[in-house]
């Protein structure tokens, strides 16, 4: 690959006042290739940005784009002309509007006449390019659309103004697995096309899935430049990253808790909108992650338990009292502390100083006018000390000079003054740099180990499983058992916290097999030692567990069967009859195991049954595992 | 270098800045006029700014939730009116007790319509302006009330030390609004819910009532001065208090306060209301055209809200 690059940035600075935001910078980019911007929050990753979309002047150094050198003042507008385009973290989406009129919206500020109905095409070619035409409906209005489809809608605008250079600020962090999964199915398709995208990430595995090459910033200056991924290992990445080596993200041991009494009790809890039906335990110094997507009722779950949210069925109980609070005072009165997921809208207050933003929560709690500052102040110092938080800092007049990690520091300290006995984490690492978040995990685990009990949410599934002790999977509004941590991987739960909606497919493929035995079939997830139940057919026998209950193979003769995955009949002790098949995708991930069971043998190859079926799921993506194929009829 | 960090640093403390404008605009004014530093235009000054501060605290408690109240000239006339008739039938402590609460209330309504049904406050007291001058006629049968006991002059006339009464009223309010927005609960609450609501709401404070309360306290300080103008002139006319909305939003803003909420302080409210009494006095002193005091004042508030908005910028 030796063609003219698309972007070249040669030695580029940026000051800010005093602030040096890049020293010298240097950054390639090529065409047809996915160019990861990596670096800490703070290192000058979208300062860069903006300077190569002309969002931001540079203060020195050399910008070509296309071979044509750019002057220090570049306009956005220039830089649409010359062919780049942005996508930022805050999306620039007018509500009012449709999602064709905000796919052409730039168009807008352009020279000549206009046909709408032109317009209009041109949305939807840029979409199609894009393969979202089933997902961006172009009439829809853009106020009705989630926050992933808009980043989409922003992506598609970018692509209508046939930018050659397509800049992708962190595009990932409002979506789920399954989004992200699809907007990289996008990416790979501009980058055949020959465009050059930059892609703005600290999320280390989505850079290794999607990116070619990598540069990384540190301070503001280019410590690795346009090394190919494949030379570089996670490690090495977070080395380059932090100038130093920092504990692993994961390894960590997990007392058990089971045995320790229960802190927190959900039964059947739901809402008028958003949570069905939502059940788990949490015990004393317990981690449970919430593992759902987006829209699968987590955040929602988390506001009914802080009283932002009207229950509407179920009971909870709390430290073995009832528990249905009406109000975020009541749920801290009640010892339930809480961090939502959006920092700067929900919880900090910008005009308060961050001593003042600390005590919010002990503000609310008051039960008289007096405020009684001053006698939180040992309490606050001695909890910025256990998370250091340095003292000095809890006296600055506002919180916008914080990093994430540090915004995420007060605002534990917020909600631990409160002396809470339940934290609900709604994505406490978003947007938060990896230094910051290994410290903000060993703070979670220390404060677990104290016996506080941890309900956690988030997005990234590496994150909930190497925190957790158990994952309660979510999805629907509707919890589906408990899962290990251990035991348990990121695919697995990522296929246990799809919509149900989804899994129609595999029921009707379950239920066909059902009938055709005639017995019963479902589908199972293996994860330590248990199978989970992810989906299973309609016929409701009780010779197989019913979806989202959990077979301990040690336990269960049939589960011992399914889990063997060999696809023979086992002879059960209660006279009839089991057999497993692992199934794999393309790339030989284990995506799960289908278990049959009959009264007899059937005469039916069952074999060739799954086989068929599979063929109809997923576009014929799945297969069973092939040291499983043993086709012998008992 | 030091010298010049800690002016900076004195610059960005807004009640500082105030004061320094104050004594500016002070300096420059007795240059101009023999008139201006004398005990007796001194005392005016204060009177002058007695009716409009006490109404611009009220206006500063809803600027700091990020509301605005357009009614408080409007309930001061209907208030009036209301004290005129209540005089008529009972002894002035019950009387005025009564006309506060009516003030009171009428805030009350306006803030609850706000905070429960999510209305723009500029459009709810905009018909709260148009419901209470139509009421103050309506009650008044559009003729001034001027049978006023004598007695109730005493709340102008009667002097604490040296000092009359309305100003002390005054001051007392001040300092009353000062403790409680900066050491009570209700305040930081206020000012909590004016910067970040949904924060607020998440973290436990009473967001609804204290959404409200800034607008039953403007009312009732509407009414406040509505009774001390009564006082003062010993009638009541139906359009008592019109146009005064604008003169206590032109301080809340010359005194710092940010229209979007969070920012500001009474003490530089009661700032704004000096630099606006000053400035109309000033040129009633020189002779300058009544008709360009408009101008000046424009000029005032546009370059207090340029100034802030520079200030903030920087400290970004």
């Amino acid at each position: 690959m030796t063609s003219e690059p698309l972007v070249a940035v040669r030695d580029v600075s940026k000051t800010y006042g005093h602030i040096r935001a890049l020293r010298a910078a240097n950054f390639t980019l090529r065409p047809g290739e996915v160019h990861a911007l990596f670096g800490a929050n703070g290192a000058g990753k979208s300062t860069l940005a903006g300077i190569i979309s002309g969002q931001t002047a540079r203060s020195g150094g050399a910008l070509t784009i296309n071979g044509h050198d750019i002057a220090p003042r570049f306009s956005p507008r220039e830089a649409i002309a010359a062919g780049v385009g942005i996508v930022t973290q805050e999306t620039s989406i007018a509500d009012d509007l449709t999602i064709w009129e905000n796919v052409v919206l730039p168009h807008y500020g352009l020279r000549g006449r206009m046909s709408r109905r032109d317009l209009r095409q041109q949305a939807a070619r840029a979409i199609d390019k894009l393969g979202f035409a089933d997902e961006l409906p172009l009439d829809t209005h853009c106020a009705d659309i989630s926050a992933a489809h808009r980043q989409l809608v922003e992506i598609a605008r970018i692509v209508a103004l046939g930018s050659r250079v397509i800049i992708l600020d962190e595009p990932t962090a409002s979506l789920s697995p399954g989004e992200t999964s699809r907007l990289f199915g996008a990416m790979d398709r501009l980058r055949r096309e020959g465009q050059g995208l930059i892609f703005v990430s600290h999320r280390l595995e989505e850079i290794f899935a999607i990116c070619d090459r990598i540069t990384v910033l540190r301070d503001g200056e280019t410590v690795a430049e346009g090394r190919a991924i494949d030379s570089l290992d996670q490690a090495g990445l977070i080395r380059l990253m932090v100038g130093r080596e920092i504990e692993s993200l994961t390894a960590h041991d997990i007392p058990e808790c089971a045995d320790r009494p229960v802190v927190l009790s959900l039964r059947g809890v739901g809402a008028a909108r958003m949570v069905h039906d939502a059940s788990l335990d949490l015990h004393e110094g317990e981690i449970v992650g919430l593992g759902g997507l987006i829209g699968s009722g987590r955040s929602e779950l988390a506001e009914i338990l802080v009283g932002l949210r009207p229950m509407t069925r179920g009971t909870i109980s709390l430290l073995g009292a009832p528990y249905r609070p009406a109000s975020s005072v009541e749920a801290m009165r009640r010892g339930i502390g809480y961090l939502p997921e959006d920092r700067w809208r929900q919880s900090i207050i910008p005009d308060f100083s961050v001593r003042e933003n600390i005590l919010l929560c002990h503000l609310g709690g008051l039960s008289g006018p007096a405020l009684r500052y001053a006698g939180r102040a040992a309490d606050i110092d001695r909890i910025a000390d256990l998370i250091e938080l340095p003292r000095d800092r809890l006296d600055e007049r506002s919180m916008r000079n914080f990093s994430g990690g540090m915004q995420q520091k007060a605002l534990l300290i917020r909600a631990l003054l409160m002396e809470p006995r339940v934290l609900v984490l709604d994505e406490p690492t978003r947007g938060i740099d990896i230094g910051s978040r290994a410290t903000i995990y060993r703070l979670l685990r220390q404060l677990a180990a104290q016996g506080l009990a941890i309900l956690l949410i988030s997005s990234d599934f590496e994150e909930l499983l190497a925190l957790s002790h158990r994952i309660v999977p979510i999805s629907d509004g509707r919890t589906l058992g408990a899962l290990h941590a251990d035991g348990t991987d990121e695919e697995q739960l990522t296929l246990i916290a799809v919509p149900r909606a989804s899994l129609k497919a595999q029921q009707a493929f379950l239920t066909d097999l059902a009938r055709q035995l005639p017995g019963a079939s479902a589908w199972f997830i293996p994860s330590g030692g248990r199978l989970f139940c992810l989906s299973r057919d309609d016929g409701g026998g009780d010779t197989l567990p019913a979806v989202g209950e959990i077979l301990t193979v040690g336990d269960s003769a049939t589960a011992r069967a399914v889990a063997g995955g060999d696809g023979r009949w086992h002879a059960l002790p209660q006279g009839s009859h089991a057999a497993g098949f692992i199934i794999e995708n393309a790339r030989g991930h284990s995506v799960g195991i289908v278990g049959l069971t009959c009264a007899q043998v059937p005469g039916t190859d069952h074999h060739a049954a799954v086989a068929q079926g599979l063929a109809r799921l997923e576009d014929g993506r799945l297969r069973i595992r092939a040291a499983t194929t043993a086709p012998e009829r008992a | 270098m030091t010298t010049m960090t800690h002016l900076k640093r004195f610059i960005t403390i807004l009640e500082l800045r105030m004061v320094l404008l104050v004594l500016l605009l002070a300096l420059v004014l007795s240059v101009a006029s023999p008139h201006f530093l004398t005990s007796s235009n001194l005392y005016n000054l204060l009177d002058q700014s007695v009716v409009l501060g006490i109404v611009a605290i009220g206006m500063t408690f809803v600027v700091l939730t990020g509301g605005i109240d357009l009614s408080v000239g409007s309930v001061a006339g209907m208030t009036g009116i209301v004290l005129g008739l209540l005089l008529r039938e009972m002894p002035i402590v019950p009387a005025v007790g009564l006309t506060l609460l009516v003030g009171a209330l009428t805030g009350a309504i306006s803030g609850a319509l706000i905070t429960f049904f999510g209305l723009a406050s500029f459009v709810v007291t905009l018909g709260m302006l148009a419901i209470g001058r139509s009421l103050a006629y309506v009650l008044s049968g559009q003729r001034s009330i001027s049978d006023i006991p004598d007695a109730l002059s005493q709340l102008v006339y009667t002097e604490i030390f040296g000092i009359p009464l309305n100003v002390v009223i005054l001051l007392v309010l001040y300092a009353a609004a000062w403790a409680y927005l900066t050491h009570t609960k209700g305040g930081r609450t206020i000012y909590a819910l004016g910067s970040n609501p949904r924060a607020a709401r998440i973290a436990g404070l009473n967001t609804v009532f204290y959404s409200i309360l800034p607008y039953a306290v403007s009312g009732m300080l509407a009414a406040v001065a509505v009774t001390l103008i009564s006082a003062q002139i010993l009638s009541i006319d139906p359009l008592a208090g019109n146009l005064l909305e604008l003169d206590a939003i032109a301080a809340v803003v010359i005194g710092g306060a940010s229209l979007m909420g969070g920012r500001g302080s009474v003490v530089g409210t009661l700032f704004g209301v000096f630099i606006l009494v000053m400035v109309r006095n000033g040129m009633n002193l020189l002779g300058v055209s009544p008709f360009w005091q408009g101008t000046a004042i424009g000029v005032i508030i546009i370059a207090a809200v340029l100034v802030e908005k520079l200030l903030a910028g920087r400290t970004r």
